[in-house]
C-alpha cells in the first residue's frame, strides 16, 4: 500500500490520459455522472472525487448499450478491436457487478468476445465511497462500500492525500509507469483506513436496519414461484425498463440485423426483461405475459437461479433500480415483503 | 468463401456462414423445408438446433429435420408464423440463408439405447423429431422399438406424407397418425394426438417418451403420458422459446434456471415441471 499527495495523483491522471482515453466521475447539480474524456482532454479543473456511485452504471464501458457484434455475409474488417479506457473512481458496487457479470459473459462455455475483450484491457482504478447515499444498500446484499477484488488500483482518501492499493499485476505495471512521488504506507495511515471503511459500513448498515432480512432472498422466492403476490408489488410498475438499464449487473441482450450498403449487419442491443416482448414467439404465444409473471422473472432471475447457477445474488445493492423507478419500487422493500408475506403465508397453512 | 473467410466467420460467434438454398420443398400450405449446402460440413447431435439468419430481417432457431448422419446437406422444415418465417417461404432454390451453431445438448442417445422410444409430434412439431428419427433410424438394432404418434389439424397439415409408408416398413417401427379435423377424403383417425397414447402396448419400465409441438399440445401430451404411466423422468419434451444468442448469455429463453438454448431444447420434464411458467 502506498501514499500519494491530490497533487501527485492529479498528474498521474494526465499522465494516463495521454496515453488512454479516461472515465471519471463528475457533478452536475446534485447527481454524480461518469464521463468519457477521450485522449489528452482531461484537465486538472475536472478533478472530482464522488462521494457515492454514479447515476449510471460502469456496464456501458465493458458492454455498449449498442454495438456491432458481426458483419454478413462476410466480415469486412476485425470487429474485435478495441481501444481500451482507464476508469478512475469506479465504487465498490459497480466493480463487484462485473465480477457478477463475469460469470455469465466471460467464464461460461460461451464467453461473449467484446466484453472479455474489454474486461482484459479496461483499467480499473476503483474508490471507496465516502457516504452512504438514499438508496445505498451494498452491506444489506453482502457487498461492502469499498472495492475488495478486480480492481488494478484503488483509492482511499485520507485527510492527507490518498492510499493506493495495487489489486493486480497491471495496477503495479500501471503504479510504477504513470504515478511518480508515492510513498509506501505506514501502519496507522492503513489503520486509518480501515476505520474509515468499518465507520461507512455501520452507516450503511443503519440505514438500511428496517430492511434487515432473517432468510434468504432465494427461499422467500422460492415459496412464491407460484403466488399471486407479484401482482400485487408490480402494482405502481409503468414497465418503463430503467431498473434493467441502470442496473450494473442486468445482461440480457437482443441481437438485430440491419443493411449496410451491400450488406448486413448485426447488433448487440441491451433488452429488458420488464418488456412484454422480450420473450414473445413467432404467432404471438410470450410465456411471461402479464407484468407480475415478468416482474417475478427479474426478481427470480436476481436471487433465486443465479445463485442456484453460479453461487451468488445478481445484485451488489447499489440502489439505482429503487432510485430511478417512477412507480417507487424499492427493490429492499420488496424483498422485505416477499419474506413477510412467506411469514404469513405459512402461519395461514398452520392454523 | 475461401479459407480466410471461414477461419474468421469461426472466430465470431455472432457471424452467420452464408449457405446456399438447394432446394426449397412444399410440405404442407403453411410449412416447408429448406435443403440447405452448407460451404463445410456442420455436425450436429439429433435435437441440436441452428440459428437460421435471413439477411437483413434476423435470425431464429431451428431444429435441422435432417439426418445427422448426412451432413453433405441440411434440411430445416418451418412453419409460416411471423416475420422471419414469412420471409423464409419466399425463399428460393439459389437464395442464400445465414447458419449459427449447432446449440443446445441434443437428445441423450445413450440413455435411449435398449428402451423403448414413443415419439410424439404435433403439426410442424414432426420435424425436429425427424432428426431424431433419423437416428434412431440408422442405428435401429440398438433400441427396442420406435413408436411414432403424429397429430395435426386437418390432414393438409401432416408433414413428410410420402415417408410414412417407409417408416412403417422399418422392423420395430410403428406409426400412428390423426387429424383434428377430417375432410371428406380423410380415411384415417380423426381426435386430438393423446388418443393415440391410450392403449400403446409400451413396456412403461422400459421406455422413454419424447415430444414436439405448440405448448398446449406438449402440456395435454405430458398430463395424457403421466396418466398412463410415465414417470417424470421418462418424459422429454422440445420446450422453445425466443432464443437470441444460442449460448445461454442473452437472457430470455429461461425455463427455472435452465436456459434452453444451452441446458435444452430438450428438456426432461422431471427437470422442469416444478417450474410455473412451463407450459407458457
Amino acid at each position: 500500500m502506498f501514499t500519494i499527495t491530490l497533487d501527485q495523483l492529479l498528474s498521474a491522471i494526465k499522465n494516463i490520459n495521454q496515453a488512454y482515453p479516461v472515465v471519471m466521475p463528475i457533478q452536475t447539480g446534485e447527481g454524480f455522472y461518469l464521463k468519457h474524456f477521450p485522449l489528452k482532454s482531461w484537465e486538472d479543473h475536472n478533478w472530482f472525487y464522488a462521494p457515492i456511485r454514479t447515476a449510471q452504471p460502469l456496464k456501458s464501458f465493458f458492454y455498449p448499450p449498442q454495438q456491432k457484434v458481426a458483419e454478413y455475409p462476410v466480415e469486412k474488417e476485425k470487429n474485435l478491436e478495441y481501444s481500451p479506457k482507464v476508469i478512475i473512481g469506479a465504487k465498490a458496487c459497480d466493480v463487484a457487478a462485473l465480477k457478477i457479470i463475469d460469470k455469465v459473459y466471460r467464464e461460461g462455455d460461451s464467453p461473449e468476445p467484446a466484453y472479455v475483450k474489454a474486461r482484459e484491457e479496461n483499467i480499473i482504478i476503483s474508490a471507496d465511497c465516502l457516504q452512504a447515499g438514499e438508496f445505498c444498500s451494498c452491506t444489506l446484499l453482502n457487498h461492502t462500500p469499498y472495492a475488495l477484488d478486480v480492481f488494478d488500483l484503488n483509492i482511499s482518501p485520507l485527510n492527507d492525500g490518498f492510499l493506493l492499493e495495487t489489486g493486480s499485476e497491471k495496477g503495479q505495471d500501471f503504479l510504477n509507469h504513470y504515478f511518480s512521488g508515492y510513498k509506501k504506507a505506514s501502519r496507522s495511515q492503513i489503520n486509518k483506513r480501515e476505520a474509515q471503511r468499518q465507520k461507512l459500513s455501520k452507516e450503511v448498515r443503519k440505514k438500511n436496519e428496517k430492511y434487515q432480512f432473517f432468510k434468504t432472498h432465494q427461499s422467500a422466492i422460492q415459496k412464491h414461484l407460484h403466488s399471486g403476490e407479484w401482482h400485487d408489488l408490480s402494482k405502481t410498475c409503468v414497465e418503463c425498463g430503467t431498473c434493467t438499464q441502470i442496473c450494473p449487473t442486468c445482461h440480457c441482450f437482443l441481437l438485430y440485423d440491419q443493411p449496410v450498403e451491400e450488406r448486413f449487419e448485426r447488433i448487440k442491443v441491451w433488452d429488458s426483461c420488464f418488456f412484454a416482448g422480450y420473450s414473445r414467439m413467432a404467432g404471438g404465444l410470450t410465456p411471461r405475459l402479464s407484468l407480475g409473471e415478468r416482474f417475478k422473472n427479474r426478481f427470480y432471475h436476481k436471487f433465486d437461479s443465479f445463485v442456484t447457477n453460479f453461487g451468488v445474488e445478481a445484485c451488489t445493492g447499489c440502489g439505482r433500480c429503487s432510485e430511478g423507478c417512477m412507480g417507487n419500487i424499492d427493490l429492499r422493500q420488496v424483498l422485505l415483503e416477499l419474506e413477510k408475506r412467506v411469514v404469513l403465508k405459512e402461519s395461514i397453512e398452520i392454523f | 468463401m475461401n479459407q480466410i473467410q471461414e477461419n474468421k466467420s469461426m472466430e465470431n460467434v455472432f457471424h452467420p456462414l452464408q449457405t446456399k438454398v438447394l432446394e426449397v420443398i412444399s410440405e404442407t400450405p403453411t410449412i416447408k423445408t429448406l435443403v440447405l449446402k452448407p460451404p463445410r460440413e456442420i455436425p450436429f447431435k439429433a435435437g441440436q438446433f441452428m440459428q437460421l439468419t435471413i439477411a437483413g430481417i434476423g435470425e431464429a432457431p431451428f431444429t435441422p429435420s435432417s439426418s445427422p448422419y448426412n451432413l453433405d446437406t441440411m434440411e430445416i422444415t418451418i412453419l409460416k408464423a411471423g416475420h422471419l418465417t414469412e420471409a423464409v417461404h419466399n425463399l428460393k432454390a439459389g437464395d442464400w440463408v445465414g447458419l449459427r451453431g449447432p446449440f443446445g445438448r441434443g437428445y441423450p442417445m445413450e440413455k435411449f439405447a435398449g428402451k423403448e422410444i414413443l415419439v410424439v409430434g404435433g403439426g410442424v412439431g414432426l420435424a425436429p423429431l425427424r432428426a431424431l428419427l433419423n437416428a434412431l433410424f440408422h442405428n435401429l438394432n440398438k433400441f427396442k422399438r420406435v413408436s411414432i404418434k403424429y397429430g395435426a389439424r386437418n390432414p393438409s397439415e401432416l408433414s413428410f406424407k410420402n415417408q410414412y409408408d417407409e417408416w412403417k416398413k422399418l422392423s420395430n417401427v410403428d406409426f400412428e397418425c390423426t387429424v383434428d379435423r377430417a375432410t371428406a377424403d380423410w380415411k384415417g383417425k380423426v381426435g386430438l394426438v393423446t388418443e393415440l397414447l391410450e392403449n400403446t402396448g409400451i413396456d412403461m419400465n422400459n421406455a422413454y417418451a419424447v415430444s414436439c409441438g405448440p405448448e398446449i399440445m406438449l402440456k395435454f401430451v405430458t398430463l395424457k403420458l403421466l396418466s398412463v404411466g410415465f414417470k417424470p423422468e421418462q418424459i422429454y419434451l422440445s420446450m422453445n422459446r425466443k432464443m437470441s444468442c444460442g449460448m445461454g448469455i442473452c437472457g430470455r429463453c429461461n425455463i427455472g434456471p435452465y436456459y434452453l438454448c444451452k441446458d435444452g431444447p430438450d428438456m426432461n420434464y422431471a427437470k422442469i415441471q416444478q417450474y410455473p411458467d412451463v407450459f407458457g
